[in-house]
């Protein structure tokens, strides 16, 4: 969209945001459901349902064909997603459209019989500005923890969104962090030489220790592999004096 | 009430195109549905689901049955040949698409998107494709399972497809076909003469998972003596404990199925069992969640991605719920053989100690093979 321009469709403005630009493109000569794609060639699921909601009732559009010009042909799954979109908060609304969420992403609202319980999480999400990536975890966990009865999911103390994100994650998978946290102490609690620098991640369905050492030369990497393999000594003698 | 009494009621309503018309299976289902009930369509029937199905459209596709023919291949390779995964050379016939169970895990939902339940008519062509196939590797081991895509004997009170195909395998000895079930519907099985090649298998689950995810199947004692009435009558039979699902009492209970297996099947009785882990794909999520909230043990699980893109335990806890039942059955009997379904090598080698490759009892299994034909199963 040219900053420009106003868009102007039998005499009704595409783009009543530009309402005081220089000039205007009369778009009268095709289908208003076409005119949009010309304004606007880009737009989230979201942008495009608020885009619609903006325009007065009385025109007729088309909507399917609206949403299939941006590529998205409206199938069972999607106009019940449509059903969702009015009822949530109009700040949620605009951080999705402008972090382009897919259907993908607000899918987990689905679930929710009385989408009011996650109402304060929405509104949360969209101040503390998430990433979309960020915010799409969130969503999903705030869902799956209020439907687990744990209302308690709900935002309160986190003041970031990986705060938040660790918060909720702890409701979600409390059996796995808590055998991870064991398995960490214990990893960490071998006899590492002091070089190694330890870190435990989880990546997907396992978690496990890095174990990092930087090496410029053979020497240093020969140096690597002894200091290994007096650890794995090291490891195997305390596991043979545990009685 | 009787298994085709019971099919009538699963069923509102039964579209038959016209092509299929005059199939068998459309002249038995004027014989078994209530007239009102049947309908002739050209082409598809209008249902008013388009595209990708919402939750309420996919519980409704269990209640419409669509008789059809099916225009392309029937004969496919199994979703586990896959990249990163140990595969056991398992190939998949399919006679239709959708089940008339309703398993909470099922990858049906995040797979199917037809919105009724398809049976094909033209098994003639079926049974040509895979003659025209063992003609070019007759002297190959190869199994055949029909359960992927449809539970194999559900429906076969209504289908009787169960006849027409260990006729076909009766001669066709180095081919082994699969019958994978959680239903006890074995009477046309045992109405005929059975053939060595052919196993009935069931996936099993402890009773209580049978009652919590597993709806509408049969109990699992109505499984365990439906598998032993196949074995009796000279049918080979295998067991599927798959998926294994975490749950509070998870440990007592696969040990008792143990134990049960145990009680009353000898080693010998079954060429292995299979142990899989619960998993799906990521995007399966959003339909379970609609259809079960998070009151099923399967929604509520803890589940990661993992390399293959699938939701699957932490590795640890799989190796773990692995390890208790496979050496529960070898303190009962060393010579149960079990292997591991749709799992990584790392798994295996954990678990197991070895690839499944280098394990003497079951090596055969996991030989590779190559068939052009193998495709991996897509819907049309």
């Amino acid at each position: 969209m040219r900053n420009d321009l106003l868009y102007v469709w039998n005499s009704i403005p595409l783009n009543p945001q530009n309402s005081l630009a220089p000039k205007r493109l009369e778009l009268d000569s095709i289908d208003i459901e076409d005119a949009f794609s010309v304004v606007y060639p880009h737009q989230s699921f979201c942008g495009i349902y608020q885009m619609l909601e903006k325009l007065p009732k009385s025109l007729a559009i088309n909507s399917s064909r609206v949403y299939e010009n941006y590529g998205y042909a409206l199938d069972s799954k999607l106009e019940q997603l449509l059903t969702v979109l009015p009822k949530l908060p109009s700040t949620f609304l605009n951080w999705s459209a402008e972090h382009s969420l897919s259907p993908r992403d607000l899918f987990p609202l689905l679930s929710l019989t009385i989408l009011q319980t996650v109402d304060e999480d929405l509104k949360k999400i969209s101040s503390l500005a998430l990433s979309r990536n960020l915010g799409a975890q969130i969503l999903e966990l705030v869902v799956e923890c209020h439907l687990l009865s744990t209302s308690e999911a709900s935002t309160v103390s986190a003041n970031t969104g990986d705060e938040w994100l660790q918060q909720l994650k702890m409701k979600r998978y409390p059996q796995t962090l808590l055998s991870d946290s064991e398995k960490q102490k214990k990893m960490l609690a071998l006899p590492w030489p002091k070089d190694f620098q330890l870190r435990w991640q989880r990546q997907g369905d396992r978690s496990g220790l890095e174990i990092k050492f930087f090496v410029s030369h053979e020497k240093e990497l020969l140096k690597f592999t002894h200091l290994l393999q007096q650890t794995i000594q090291n490891i195997e003698v305390n596991s043979n004096d545990t009685p | 009430m009787t298994p085709l009494d019971s099919i009538s009621k699963k069923f509102t309503t039964v579209s038959i195109e016209k092509v299929a018309l005059n199939s068998p299976l459309a002249q038995r289902c004027f014989n078994v549905f209530p007239p009102e009930k049947i309908e002739v369509v050209e082409g598809k029937p209008t249902t008013f689901s388009k595209g990708h199905m919402s939750a309420q459209d996919y519980t409704l596709s269990k209640k419409r049955l669509f008789l059809t023919e099916h225009p392309g291949h029937f004969f496919k390779r199994c979703p586990g040949a896959k990249k990163g995964l140990a595969c056991c050379n398992y190939y998949v016939l399919n006679l239709g698409q959708q089940c008339d169970m309703d398993c909470s895990y099922c990858y049906l939902q995040s797979f199917l998107n037809t919105p009724y339940t398809v049976i094909y008519t033209n098994i003639d062509k079926a049974l040509s494709e895979l003659a025209e196939m063992y003609d070019s590797h007759s002297s190959s081991r190869v199994r055949v399972g029909t359960g992927e895509v449809v539970d194999s004997l559900s429906l076969d009170p209504l289908t009787n497809y169960s006849h027409a195909l260990v006729d076909f395998f009766r001669d066709k000895p180095n081919w082994n076909l699969e019958f994978k079930t959680k239903s006890s519907y074995v009477e046309n099985l045992l109405a005929i003469p059975a053939s060595p090649n052919v196993i009935v298998s069931w996936s099993i689950n402890p009773q209580y998972i049978v009652e919590t995810e597993e709806h509408g199947t049969a109990s699992l004692a109505d499984r365990l003596a439906a598998a032993k009435r196949c074995l009796d009558h000279g049918y080979q039979i295998a067991f599927h404990i798959d998926p294994v699902i975490w749950h509070t009492n998870w440990k007592q209970n696969y040990l008792e199925l143990a134990e049960t297996i145990h009680s009353q099947f000898r080693p010998q009785d079954l060429p292995y069992i299979s142990l899989g882990a619960l998993r799906f794909q990521s995007e399966q999520r959003d339909i379970m969640r609609e259809r079960f909230g998070m009151n099923s043990w399967v929604t509520r699980a803890e589940m990661f991605k993992s390399t293959s893109g699938k939701m699957r335990y932490d590795q640890s806890l799989r190796e773990e719920m692995f390890q208790t039942i496979i050496q529960k059955f070898k303190e009962l009997d060393r010579k149960w053989k079990i292997f591991l379904c749709m799992e990584t090598p790392e798994t295996w080698v954990n678990t197991t100690g070895q690839l499944p490759y280098k394990q003497e009892n079951i090596r055969s299994l996991f030989k590779p093979l190559q068939i052009e034909r193998a495709e991996t199963p897509t819907i049309n």
